[in-house]
């Protein structure tokens, strides 16, 4: 094993086992802030004695070695893809922030942003096999199906929004999209699922357009089937974070966005809050810190401290059995 | 969840059975701002008929539940179809609370039970909250040295028992957590620490 990121041994560490918690963090938009929030994030989080692994999966734009002040590690995911490495605990790097760890996503990742499919699930496997209190997975921008399945394969389905109106459109269109490859991927039966993937054509011509009329469809089908859509679609929460807030009306954006698309989707969203639109978070960028360490007084820093307090208040910390 | 058309005048306006009329006034308004045609909220979410639909949804929810007789007459209809009508039992939480619950400081922040106040973990929320040691040191009157020492377990150079049960307190009240909470989970490693101690 050559695995240089070591948890820092001095602290404490409560050595919990099977703790695990993964948090995806996506949104249809590139540039709304997904990778600075992961990794302010992954910085707040490790701060509670927790271990933490951030994996920068926008694969092919991987940058969160830039937003932490690190150049480009020597070994990165393809080591683990091409067999060079045993597990994908040998290529987290130290990011000289006590409990946090890093991997990157090679950019020469056999086309980068699109691995094979065995590729893709065998990377999901290890990755859930990470033996840390939390792993929080950056992804890229777009709703191509490898980035929903990496979104989907945590229980923390975090989504960034920024309140302009196509960073909205796109949010939508992502978490419908999650939810239909979500279902599609669990439906075996290959009626519902040609209705399931109908309704991912926007313009497709039975106006098959929300959850509920697939849930109508398929039960019309097989009555199991559509109850089973129908638990589904309770169980699907994706958690929301605005950034970038400027007036009150933008931090109310989050809680209309959440009570028009539960009643007009059926698809319940978290508001986990909001982080304000801050000079700090562009100076803390510029001069590649990161921002709750650079300026952990700024209001945005406090914004993400509160959120991430939210996250651990949430299941994970509690359950000792979990994993 | 169901469609708009088979939610009932309650879930539309997201409001408990038993709201008052002020609670649905708001709820009603809040409804109506985030649906209206410039609404940011629901930009491409719906196209013009639907949101003419959803609409005119709220507004006869509005008029039936601001109504005392035609609001009865609508919760007994309710309650024949076999959904549970407030009966003075707390149903789902109520939505119109949700309205404002991000703070601006993350004060009084409600830990789940099970959370353990650490060394490290107070020292997590010290750092999130932005607070140094001297501040926390200026407003506890705990010297600095002490603090650190509570932070790191380090109790072999803390005094007796009494005073770690006092600095803890201050310190967690300094950062508005549960004083008595902070203390009973902190002491367990000290606990700890003196039986393994007295092995």
């Amino acid at each position: 094993m050559t695995a240089s990121f070591s948890v820092n041994q001095g602290e404490g560490r409560k050595g919990g086992k099977g703790r695990r918690s993964i948090w995806t963090i996506g949104g249809g938009k590139g540039g709304s802030g997904k990778t600075f929030i992961a990794v302010n994030l992954g910085i707040c989080l490790s701060r509670f004695g927790e271990e933490v692994v951030l994996i920068d999966a926008d694969l092919g734009g991987a940058n969160i070695h830039t937003f932490l002040g690190l150049s480009f590690p020597r070994r990165t995911l393809s080591d683990f893809i091409n067999k060079r490495v045993e597990g994908i605990r040998d290529v987290v790097v130290d990011t000289g922030i006590p409990n946090l760890g890093l991997v990157v996503g090679a950019q020469d990742l056999l086309n980068a942003a699109n691995p094979k499919e065995p590729q893709k699930w065998k990377l999901i496997r290890h990755i859930n096999s990470l033996d840390v209190d939390y792993i929080i997975l950056d992804l890229g921008a777009g709703n191509s199906f490898n980035v929903l399945d990496f979104f989907l394969m945590s229980e923390n389905e975090i989504l960034v929004v920024t309140p302009e109106p196509t960073c909205i459109e796109n949010t939508y269109r992502f978490i419908k999209s999650a939810f239909f490859r979500k279902v599609k991927r669990i439906i075996s039966h290959y009626g519902v699922k040609e209705i399931i993937e109908m309704a991912m054509d926007q313009r497709n011509e039975r106006g098959i357009r929300t959850p509920f009329d697939i849930i109508e469809l398929a039960g019309e089908i097989d009555k199991s089937i559509g109850l089973r859509l129908e638990k589904e679609l309770e169980n699907f929460r994706p958690k929301l974070i605005v950034n970038q807030v400027r007036t009150k009306g933008d931090i109310d954006i989050g809680f209309s966005m959440k009570s028009a698309f539960l009643k007009y989707f059926g698809i319940s969203m978290d508001y986990l809050g909001y982080i304000v639109y801050d000079n700090d978070v562009w100076q803390s960028i510029q001069k590649r810190k990161p921002l709750v360490l650079e300026f952990p007084q700024s209001r945005a820093s406090k914004c993400i401290n509160e959120i991430t307090l939210k996250l651990i208040i949430d299941k994970p910390f509690l359950f000792n059995s979990g994993g | 969840m169901k469609r708009v058309k088979d939610q009932t005048y309650y879930d539309l306006l997201e409001v408990p059975r038993g709201a008052s009329a002020e609670e649905i006034r708001r709820a009603y308004r809040r409804e109506k701002e985030i649906f209206s045609s410039n609404s940011m909220a629901i930009y491409s979410l719906l196209v013009p008929e639907e949101l003419k639909e959803v609409n005119a949804a709220m507004d006869e929810a509005y008029r039936v539940l601001t109504d005392e007789r035609l609001r009865s007459e609508y919760d007994r209809k309710l309650e024949d179809l076999g959904e549970k009508v407030f009966s003075g039992e707390p149903v789902e939480a109520p939505a119109i609370q949700e309205v404002h619950p991000v703070r601006e400081e993350p004060a009084g922040i409600p830990f789940p039970n099970g959370f353990r106040f650490t060394g490290s973990s107070l020292r997590g929320i010290r750092e999130s909250m932005g607070f140094d040691l001297k501040q926390i040191s200026q407003k506890t009157k705990i010297n600095r040295q002490n603090l650190e020492w509570l932070e790191q377990e380090s109790f072999e150079n803390l005094p007796a028992l009494v005073y770690i049960r006092g600095f803890i307190m201050e310190y967690a009240k300094a950062l508005n957590l549960d004083a008595h909470r902070v203390v009973d989970s902190y002491l367990e490693s000290y606990h700890q620490w003196r039986k393994a101690r007295n092995e």
